[in-house]
C-alpha cells in the first residue's frame, strides 16, 4: 500500500542500522561499505536541515502558484473557488506521486510539503463547497484523509492526526446523544486510548509494519497522553462545565467529580512504575511529565501554600531527588545508569541545552534584580537591551 | 537495533563473526540511561528554587534587610565556586569534561549568584557610581573567565549574551526574533561589529586550538547577529536599501565557504534562508515601486515561483556536495 518502493526503503533502513553499528564500533568500515554496496541506497533523502529548507521553499512555491491560479481565473463564487482548490489539490497529489515514483524522494522535505499541502487544500475545498459542515463531519473527513495518507506515505504526523481525528469522531458523534453520553465520555475516551495503546505496543514491532514503526511510536505516545488527559480532574471539570452549561463556581464540583481524582494522581505513578519495570522510556517520560500535571491540578483547586514557598520547596525536592538517584545509580544497578547514552543523535542536544540555559537564566538575573530593588528607571529585563542600564 | 537483520547480514557473509558477537553483546547489555531525565529534573529544580527564592526575597525585603541577603548570596556564590574549584579537572586548552553532572549546574548557580551579587551592590550601594557600562562589563569579564577556566558551554552562551548586552544589543534566542530593538542605526552597526568580533574569535579559537569546541557557539551567535543586523539595515535605511545587498552577499559567501569547509548543513540552510529573505525583499520592493497595478502582484508571484524553484535546485545541489563528509 505504501507509495515508496519497498526494496528501496528496506535498503535505506539497513544502511541506517549499519551506520549506527559503525558509530558504536560494532562493525568495521569495510563491512559497512560492503553492506552499502550490496544494498545500495537509491532513495533521495537529504539531511534534516536541507529537508527543512526544501519543505519551506516548496510550501512557498506551491502557495505562490495557487495565488497565480486564483488571480488568473478570478473565481467569484465560493463554489467555483472550492472547485479550483479541489483541482489544485489533485494536481499537487499527482506531482507528489510522480516525484516518489520517478525521482525516489523519501522524507525529502518536498514530499512532506506536498503531502500536507494537498491534504490542506482538499480540506479547504470541502469547507468551501459545503460551508455549513459540522465538527463531526470535519472529523470524519480529516480521519479518512489522514488515514489514507498515513497508510500510503507513512508520514508520522499524519498518523497522529488520524488518531486525534478518530477521537474527534467519537466525541462529536456521541455528544449530541444526550446527558448519558456526556457523562460517559471521559471513560469512553480512556478505554479507547488504552485499547489503541495496547494494539500499538503489541504490533508496533511487527516486521510487516516496519515502515510504519515511527508512526506507531507517535500514536503510542499520543494514546498515553490522551488516556491521562481524559481522566484528569481539571480537564473533566472544565470541559463538563462548558458542555453542560453548568456555570460552576469556585469550590463546586461536578456530580461524582471526586472519582476523577483517582486517575489524576494514580496514572502518572503507574506510568513511571511500569516504565521502570518494563524499561520503557516512553512510559517513564510521559509519567514524569504528568507529575507536573498532578501538581498543577491540585494547586488549581486547593491552595496549599503561597507560590514562592511551593516553588522553593518543590525546587529543593527535585534537586535532592536528582542527587540521590544519581548517587544510587553510580555503579549501574538493575540495568539502570545515570551516565550519558552514547547516541549520535543526542550530540546536538548539548548545544541546545546551553541555548535553553541562556534563554531562561539570562533573563532571570537582571529581571530578578528588577523585581528586587524596585528599579525606577532603566529596564533590565530582556537582557539589558536598551543602552541605558 | 534489529538483531534478525544483523544475523541475516552475517549469514550472507557481509559481517564477520566477531562483529555479530559485538552486536549481540551490545543489544543484551544495553543499559537504560536516565541521564537526560535526571538532568531535566535537576534543571527544573534549580529553576523553581531560584524563582521561588527570588520572589520570597522580593516580598520580604523589608524584614530581612539588605546586608543579610547580600551575605547569604555571597556565601552561596563562594560555596559554589569552592566546590567547582575542588572538583574540576586540570585546565587544558582542549576540551575538559565535567567530573559529574552536578558540576555543570553548581557552576551555573555560582555564576548566577555572582552576577546577582554584583548587580545588588551596584543598585543598593551604587558601588560603581555612574559608570553603568562598567557594571555590565565586569560581570561579562567574569563570565568569560569562568567559561574558559571551567570549560562550560552554557556559561559561554551567557557570557556572549552579556557581551551583547554591554554593547546595547539583546541576543538571547527569543529576543532576536522580536528584533524590535533593531530599529536604531547605532544598534545595527553595533550588531554588525559584534557579529564580526564573534566570528573572529571563533576563527581564532580554531587556529590557536584554544578551546576549539567553543567555535560552534561563537559562530552560531555571530552568524545570526551578523545576518539579522544586515537585514535590519536593509529594512531600516529606506533610501539605500539595495546597497545592503553588498555586505549581505559578502556574509553569505563567507558562510558558504565555511559551510563547505566544515560540512555543515545547518550553516548552509541558514545562509540560504537569510540570503533569500534579503534578495526577495529587494526584488519585491523594486517591483512594487516600479510597477503600479495588478501587474505588480503577477510579477511578484512569478518571482517567488521561479526563485523558489531556483533555491530548491540550489539546496539539492548543496546537499549532494556536503554529503561527502557529514556533520551538523
Amino acid at each position: 500500500m505504501i507509495a515508496y518502493n519497498h526494496k528501496s526503503l528496506d535498503h535505506f533502513l539497513m544502511n541506517e542500522e549499519a551506520k549506527f553499528a559503525l558509530h558504536h564500533n560494532l562493525i568495521s568500515k569495510e563491512e559497512a561499505d560492503g553492506i552499502e554496496k550490496k544494498y545500495p541506497v537509491n532513495v533521495y533523502s537529504p539531511n534534516l536541515f536541507i529537508r527543512i529548507g526544501l519543505f519551506l521553499l516548496t510550501a512557498v512555491i506551491v502557495l505562490m502558484v495557487f495565488g497565480l491560479f486564483c488571480l488568473m481565473t478570478l473565481a467569484g463564487s465560493e463554489t467555483k473557488f472550492g472547485i479550483l482548490t479541489l483541482v489544485f489539490s489533485l494536481l499537487i497529489y499527482a506531482a507528489l506521486e510522480y516525484l516518489i515514483r520517478n525521482k525516489n524522494h523519501y522524507r525529502s522535505g518536498i514530499d512532506d510539503a506536498l503531502i500536507w499541502l494537498s491534504m490542506g487544500y482538499v480540506v479547504s475545498a470541502v469547507n468551501l463547497l459545503f460551508p455549513s459542515i459540522s465538527f463531526f463531519e470535519q472529523s470524519v473527513l480529516i480521519f479518512i484523509l489522514a488515514s489514507y495518507f498515513v497508510l500510503r506515505f507513512g508520514n508520522i504526523l499524519m498518523g497522529g492526526l488520524a488518531f486525534i481525528s478518530f477521537l474527534g469522531i467519537v466525541f462529536y458523534g456521541l455528544i449530541p446523544l444526550g446527558a448519558m453520553a456526556k457523562t460517559a465520555m471521559p471513560f469512553l475516551l480512556m478505554v479507547i486510548s488504552f485499547f489503541v495503546y495496547w494494539v500499538m505496543r503489541k504490533h508496533g514491532n511487527n516486521n510487516r509494519l516496519r515502515h510504519y514503526k515511527t508512526c506507531c511510536t507517535l500514536i503510542e505516545i499520543l494514546a498515553l497522553i490522551i488516556l491521562y488527559v481524559a481522566g484528569n480532574y481539571f480537564v473533566v471539570r472544565e470541559v463538563s462545565n462548558s458542555l453542560f452549561d453548568l456555570y460552576l463556581k469556585e469550590g463546586e464540583s461536578i456530580p461524582g467529580g471526586w472519582i476523577f481524582w483517582i486517575p489524576t494522581i494514580l496514572l502518572p505513578l503507574v506510568y513511571i512504575f511500569r516504565g521502570i519495570q518494563k524499561r520503557d522510556v516512553i512510559l517513564l517520560r510521559t509519567g514524569l511529565i504528568f507529575i507536573a500535571a498532578i501538581v498543577f491540578t491540585i494547586r488549581y483547586y486547593h491552595h496549599i501554600a503561597p507560590l514562592e514557598i511551593a516553588m522553593s520547596i518543590g525546587g529543593i525536592i527535585m534537586i535532592i531527588i536528582s542527587y540521590f538517584i544519581t548517587k544510587y545509580l553510580t555503579p549501574p544497578k538493575y540495568g539502570f545508569t545515570h551516565a550519558e547514552p552514547n547516541d549520535p543523535k543526542v550530540a546536538g542536544l548539548l548545544q541546545l541545552e546551553s541555548l535553553v540555559v541562556t534563554q531562561t537564566f539570562h533573563q532571570t538575573a537582571p529581571a530578578e534584580a528588577d523585581k528586587q530593588f524596585d528599579f525606577g528607571d532603566g529596564s533590565g529585563g530582556g537582557g539589558g537591551a536598551t543602552g541605558g542600564y | 537495533m534489529n538483531i534478525p537483520l544483523f544475523e541475516q547480514l552475517h549469514q550472507e557473509g557481509l559481517i564477520s563473526d566477531s562483529s555479530i558477537q559485538k552486536v549481540k553483546q551490545k543489544a543484551n547489555s544495553s543499559l537504560f540511561s536516565v541521564h537526560w531525565e535526571l538532568k531535566t529534573i535537576l534543571y527544573l529544580g534549580i529553576l523553581l528554587l531560584t524563582g521561588g527564592l527570588g520572589i520570597l526575597i522580593y516580598k520580604n525585603i523589608d524584614t530581612i534587610g539588605h546586608q543579610a541577603i547580600l551575605a547569604a548570596i555571597g556565601l552561596l556564590c563562594a560555596g559554589c565556586f569552592v566546590y567547582c574549584e575542588r572538583k574540576k579537572l586540570p585546565f587544558a586548552t582542549t576540551k575538559v569534561p565535567a567530573p559529574n553532572s552536578f558540576f555543570d549546574y553548581i557552576l551555573l548557580l555560582g555564576c548566577l549568584t555572582l552576577i546577582t551579587f554584583i548587580t545588588y551592590l551596584q543598585v543598593q550601594y551604587t558601588a560603581f557610581g555612574n559608570a553603568y557600562g562598567l557594571a555590565t562589563f565586569i560581570p561579562m569579564v567574569i563570565l568569560f573567565f569562568c567559561t574558559y577556566y571551567f570549560d562550560h558551554l552554557g556559561i559561554l552562551s551567557m557570557a556572549i549574551a552579556n557581551l551583547g548586552a554591554w554593547m546595547g544589543i539583546a541576543i538571547t534566542p527569543l529576543s532576536i526574533f522580536k528584533a524590535s530593538n533593531f530599529a536604531d542605526a547605532e544598534i545595527i552597526f553595533a550588531g554588525l561589529l559584534l557579529g564580526v568580533v564573534l566570528n573572529v574569535i571563533a576563527w581564532g579559537s580554531k587556529q590557536r586550538n584554544i578551546k576549539a569546541h567553543f567555535g560552534f557557539t561563537y559562530t552560531n551567535f555571530g552568524m545570526n547577529i551578523l545576518f539579522i543586523a544586515c537585514l535590519a539595515g536593509m529594512f531600516y535605511f529606506d533610501n539605500f536599501y539595495p546597497l545592503w545587498l553588498l555586505p549581505l552577499a559578502g556574509i553569505v559567501f563567507y558562510f558558504y565557504k565555511k559551510s563547505l569547509a566544515t560540512a555543515s548543513f545547518y550553516f548552509m540552510l541558514m545562509l540560504t534562508l537569510y540570503g533569500y529573505t534579503g534578495i526577495s525583499y529587494v526584488m519585491i520592493r523594486l517591483i512594487i515601486d516600479g510597477v503600479k497595478d495588478l501587474g505588480a502582484v503577477y510579477l511578484a508571484l512569478m518571482y517567488f515561483i521561479s526563485s523558489g524553484i531556483g533555491m530548491v535546485v540550489f539546496l539539492i545541489k548543496m546537499n549532494k556536495k556536503l554529503k561527502i563528509n557529514d556533520s551538523i
